[in-house]
């Protein structure tokens, strides 16, 4: 059995600085070593924990679809010491990735359904891995309509600008971008808080599933919006960001009542979480 | 002819019963704005509160001079021109209301809505408790915009 604890090498192929703070940035990744690259087989939602040497380990959202072959991508805020020592880091340099961990969306569920996904800030990194894999050629019509509600604080602090243009100009996925306030006289989406224009948008709740991440004050003003749109709890998404050590549940570091959020989650839906207790 | 249920789409009027509803038909105005169009400047008078129907505009303020900033996009259901109604004395606007996309609005004037309160109280009671939600929601959402959630 190999050691859970041990990290496979990868290199960092590039580095694309995603938000005009500078603050935000998507690493590529491939691995060193070609047979580590069969093993890490994950599922959108899940996450791994990144190594730099010297400064520790961290959890990061697989920003990439398993859909994308050969390179994993990470979207890391840059916060403190080890997303501070990553972001010094360029092309060409090494790091480690231990995973893939934590459970994923529950896409078996969500086959043949229509999928809201709503996202806030900087946390829409495994939202991202969703919307490429469901777009992808061979899973598009494994699910209904897609509707995507995706926020940030002005223009320049959205992620993945091309994609998310690139999306909007599609028919088989409905875009909806919304910032708190743009100044930018060609600003062409929304500018509102995101349960605002999710109310405007009025996804239907029939046969659908709601994918949401995002500050937690985001998903608090968003949560009886979609309960007023007629989303049950069991169908109502959300990905848990708790501190974390080990990502294996072995340390305790990252638990709610009996569960671990690294190894029970990082995904939970509504219904499951009103009976954890109230720590997150 | 403005239809019932049309009036009831609009999140500010769904909670008034129909006898009301039909009181309002009668002073329910219904405009088209093509995109590019101001359908009011910062500091112009405060004649009409508006609903859309269709369409989308983007509320603007100026930074400075010529430099607007826009601080909200108002879609389909939702209401404004709040000074209309709600300013006692001088009635002005106080943003710039801009059409993003060829949009379709309900308008009412701010002096035959009073008319029709003072007329009946209930309704006006109703009508204005719900733009007081309406704001309070606005507000808080200003508030939660102001903590720079997102990071
Ligand atoms: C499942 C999961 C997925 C995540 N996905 C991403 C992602 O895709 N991109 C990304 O940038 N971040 C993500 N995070 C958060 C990321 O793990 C933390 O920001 C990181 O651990 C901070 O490490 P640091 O050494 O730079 O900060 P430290 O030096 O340890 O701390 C600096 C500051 O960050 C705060 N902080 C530390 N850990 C967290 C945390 N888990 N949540 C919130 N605040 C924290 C501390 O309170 C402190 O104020 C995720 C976390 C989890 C659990
Ligand atoms: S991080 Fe160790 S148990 Fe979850």
């Amino acid at each position: 059995m190999e050691n859970p604890y041990l990290p496979y090498p990868a290199r960092i192929d590039s580095v694309v600085t995603e938000t005009e703070d500078r603050n935000l940035k998507t690493f590529k990744l491939v691995f060193l070593n070609s047979e580590d690259r069969g093993k890490f087989i994950h599922r959108a939602g899940q996450f791994a924990e990144l190594s730099v040497a010297g400064k520790g380990e961290i959890p990061i959202g697989i920003a990439s679809s398993p859909t994308e072959q050969g390179y994993l991508l990470f979207t890391v805020n840059q916060v403190g010491v080890v997303t501070g020592a990553l972001h010094q880091m360029e092309a060409g340099d090494t790091i480690g990735v231990r995973g893939p961990l934590g459970n994923w969306y529950p896409w078996e569920r969500m086959e043949g359904k229509n999928v809201v996904i709503i996202g806030g800030g900087f946390a829409f990194t495994t939202l991202r891995a969703s919307i490429i894999y469901m777009l992808h050629p061979e899973n598009r019509s494994r699910f209904g309509d897609i509707t995507v509600i995706y926020g940030a604080r002005t223009p320049g602090m959205l992620l993945y600008k091309d994609e998310l243009a690139a999306w909007n100009e599609r028919d088989d996925i409905r875009m909806h971008i919304t910032v708190d306030a743009a100044d930018d006289p060609d600003w062409k989406y929304n500018v509102g808080f995101v349960p605002t224009i999710t109310q405007e948008a009025a996804p239907s709740a029939k046969e659908a599933y709601a994918l949401i991440c995002g500050p937690p004050i985001m998903i608090k003003f968003t949560l009886p919006i979609l309960s007023e749109l007629g989303f049950p709890p069991e169908r109502i998404i959300m990905s848990l960001e708790m501190r974390m050590k080990c990502g294996i549940g072995m340390c305790g570091r990252c638990n709610i009542g009996t569960e671990y959020v690294c190894k029970d989650g990082p995904v939970f839906d509504l219904a499951h979480m009103s009976r954890l207790p109230n720590e997150y | 002819m403005v239809e019932l249920d049309d009036l009831k789409a609009i999140i500010l009027l769904s909670h008034l019963t129909d006898p009301m509803l039909e009181k309002l038909v009668d002073i329910t105005l219904t405009m088209e704005h093509s995109a590019g169009d101001y359908i009011f400047r910062d500091g112009d008078y405060a004649r009409y509160l508006y609903a859309i129907i269709e369409g989308k505009v983007g509320l603007e303020l100026e930074k400075t001079a010529n430099v607007p900033v826009m601080m909200d996009t108002i879609g389909r259901g939702r209401t404004f021109g709040f000074s209309a109604l709600v300013d006692t004395e001088q009635k002005k606007y106080t943003t710039h209301a801009r059409v993003l996309a060829d949009t379709k609005l309900f308008a009412w004037e701010g002096t035959e809505l009073e008319m029709l309160f003072y007329q009946h109280y209930e309704m006006g009671f109703l009508f204005m408790k719900r733009i007081a939600k309406i704001a309070k929601t606005r507000l808080q959402i200003r508030n939660v915009q102001f903590l720079d959630i997102y990071g």
